[in-house]
């Protein structure tokens, strides 16, 4: 691949949390992966299993316990205040709950206005005219402009969100469950909205879900994370056929058998979960894994190349 | 649906009505302390011995002191300095405790420690043991007897400030903001102020009529105005040896303050749900 593409190159990232009596909780454990320019890639795995601490890592809220994070060739694990600043003009975040996004005593105008107005990207008059544009595109009128964020509903406020985080034409967009918070009639509805904004500006995306029926329709690429671990990248395509990791191989089976409802969380799996605090050097699936030999219980199996693009994580493959 | 929406309408409707009316008691009240000396049908020091202890009555609605001074005009004229005080000293007290507050619990560290800790010392103090300790050292006297509250009273805008602010800074939309590239003095003032400030609003409403009653108890205990002034602690005060013979002299004052302070919480409460954009 060429590196010119890449938007952003992670490397090694750890991010260890202080569980109490001394004991550590290893929420994102040495995870690698790139994000190419223009392109969608699905981050996905069950609850707990940190998408939401690696989104906020690599959008740089949180600081790394160890690793890298390069987005567009520049440092975001190091970067201080000022920096992370500037970046975020080509970085931008998608909360997952959008009425905690907006400050109760703000309205969307001035919310929406903020971005132009900090960043300095041009005058009062053109950024309304831009606003209203945006709005349009995220299928919402300028009278909410006038509006609290508690008069507009989940839905609507999640678009206002959306236009948002598009306005300053970022690089890159992370997208921590932007739908799990709203109605499920709704959830689709603003979901096919953000993919055509997504493909339509050839923004690249890193969007986090749980929902692997809808990710392989939506995405480029997949990774699958399993308590803090990568354990597959794949690209959405050949997700389906060639799959290989036990775990994602799991989850597909138990996409087919159990009607695709969005909010049944992601376990159809047999067998207990490890527990996340202070877990061993292992493979982590090993407690739930059908194939899980003694060495899967002693070593941690590296990411290894399938085919080209395709990786794993498991002693099998 | 359609009577949810009427009756949240109509609880909107009856949370404005009730503010303004405390808003237009309250008006009236401070009109009428500000100037009293144009309501007052007698003037406020002026003894006439002739008329010594005289019970309510048509001529002296509350009846009169020993000094034959009418209650009535001396309650109204006590009202106006006892106000302005405690509303200068509300306004500049609140707005610099809230300063402090919001600075300690959007930043932390050393600093919030020491200046929370230093707060927590003065709270130990008994408002009136301070105030004793204070015009002890710069004499009795209304400012002083200010000044001593002031020094107290600023703490609790800072705890409530630094509270609110502490857990508004953990809330997603301060994040937000971040991606909206505000600075942190932006975020301070544009996302959490609106949000700290009606609270303070009605803490602040509600501690005049409070800072009011205080100054009375000084000024009963002698460490505020002194007689002559026509002040109702020095009223009440003064009445104590008449407590038998000419209860009005006391239970009138008496009433002022509890009205007072009555007044001020229900408009500080009024304040609340009118500013709770959401009821
Ligand atoms: N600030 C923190 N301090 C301690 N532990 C934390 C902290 N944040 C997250 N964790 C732990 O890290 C693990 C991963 O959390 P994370 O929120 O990233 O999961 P998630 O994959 O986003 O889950 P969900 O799908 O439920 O949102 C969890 O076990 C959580 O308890
Ligand atoms: S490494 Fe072992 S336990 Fe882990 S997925 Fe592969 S076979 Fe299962
Ligand atoms: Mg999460």
């Amino acid at each position: 691949m060429n590196k010119n593409d890449m938007i952003l190159e992670v490397r090694d990232l750890t991010k260890v949390f202080p569980a109490g009596k001394g004991r550590t909780l290893k929420a994102v454990d040495s995870i690698s992966f790139t994000v190419n320019k223009g392109e969608c890639l699905a981050v996905i795995g069950e609850s707990g299993c940190g998408k939401s601490t690696l989104a906020r890592l690599v959008t740089g809220v949180e600081k790394a316990t160890s690793g890298s994070i390069l987005f567009m060739g520049e440092d975001v694990a190091n970067a201080g205040r000022r920096e992370l600043k500037a970046m975020r003009r080509n970085m931008q975040m998608i909360f997952q709950s959008p009425v905690s996004s907006v400050s109760p005593r703000m309205t969307i105008g001035t919310f929406l206005l903020e971005p132009y107005i900090n960043y300095g990207i041009c005058c009062r008059q053109e950024a309304q005219e831009r606003i209203s544009e945006l709005l349009s595109k995220v299928r919402l009128n300028d009278d909410c402009l006038r509006k609290y964020p508690h008069q507009l509903s989940g839905g609507e406020l999640q678009r206002v969100c959306i236009a948002r985080a598009f306005s300053l034409d970022p690089r890159l967009l992370v997208c921590d469950e932007i739908t799990s918070a709203l109605d499920v009639s709704v959830q689709d509805d603003v979901l096919r909205l953000f993919h055509s904004l997504q493909t339509g500006s050839g923004i690249a995306c890193l969007f986090i879900c749980h929902d692997l029926a809808l990710v392989s329709s939506f995405s480029d690429r997949v990774m699958v994370m399993y308590l803090g671990q990568t354990v597959e990248i794949i690209d959405s395509k050949r997700l389906g056929r060639d799959a290989v990791h036990p775990y994602t191989i799991g989850l597909l089976r138990s996409m087919l058998f159990v009607s695709s409802d969005r909010n049944k969380p992601l376990t159809a799996m047999k067998g207990e979960l490890q527990s996340p605090v202070d877990i061993p050097e292992n493979c982590h699936f090993c407690t739930r894994c059908p194939y899980a030999e003694k060495r899967c219980f002693l070593e941690r199996p590296q990411l290894r190349e399938v085919e080209t693009g395709h990786l794993a994580a498991c002693f099998r493959v | 649906m359609k009577d949810g929406k009427n009756k949240r309408l109509s609880k909107r409707a009856k949370i404005n009505r009730r503010f303004y009316i405390m808003a237009a008691v309250t008006v009236i009240y401070v009109v009428l302390a500000l100037f009293a000396d144009r309501f007052a049908p007698y003037d406020p020091v002026e003894a006439d011995p002739a008329m010594s202890l005289c019970p309510p009555s048509a001529e002296h609605l509350f009846g009169t002191d020993k000094l034959g001074r009418d209650v009535f005009s001396r309650i109204l004229c006590g009202a106006g300095t006892s106000f302005t005080m405690s509303f200068i000293m509300i306004t500049f007290v609140s707005v610099l405790g809230t300063s402090i507050g919001m600075l300690c619990g959007y930043f932390g560290g050393t600093v919030d420690t020491v200046i929370m800790r230093f707060v927590d010392i003065l709270l130990a103090f008994p408002d009136t043991v301070f105030a004793i300790a204070v015009a002890g050292m710069l004499g009795a006297g209304v400012i002083n007897a200010v000044i001593a509250l002031g020094l107290l009273s600023w703490t609790g805008f800072a705890r409530m400030a630094r509270s609110l602010t502490a857990s508004i800074r953990e809330r997603g939309f301060v994040e937000q903001a971040r991606f909206n590239g505000a600075s942190e003095v932006r975020i301070l003032a544009k996302y959490i102020l609106p949000n700290v400030i009606p609270q303070i609003v009605v803490m602040a409403a509600m501690r005049v009529g409070g800072t009011m009653l205080a100054l009375a108890s000084l000024s009963y205990l002698g460490l505020a105005s002194q007689p002559p002034t026509p002040e109702w602690g020095v009223m009440v005060s003064e009445s104590r040896a008449y407590m038998q013979t000419a209860p009005w002299m006391m239970i009138f004052p008496g009433l002022a303050l509890f009205i007072t302070v009555v007044v001020f919480n229900l408009f500080g409460d009024s304040i609340r749900d009118y500013l709770d954009i959401k009821k």
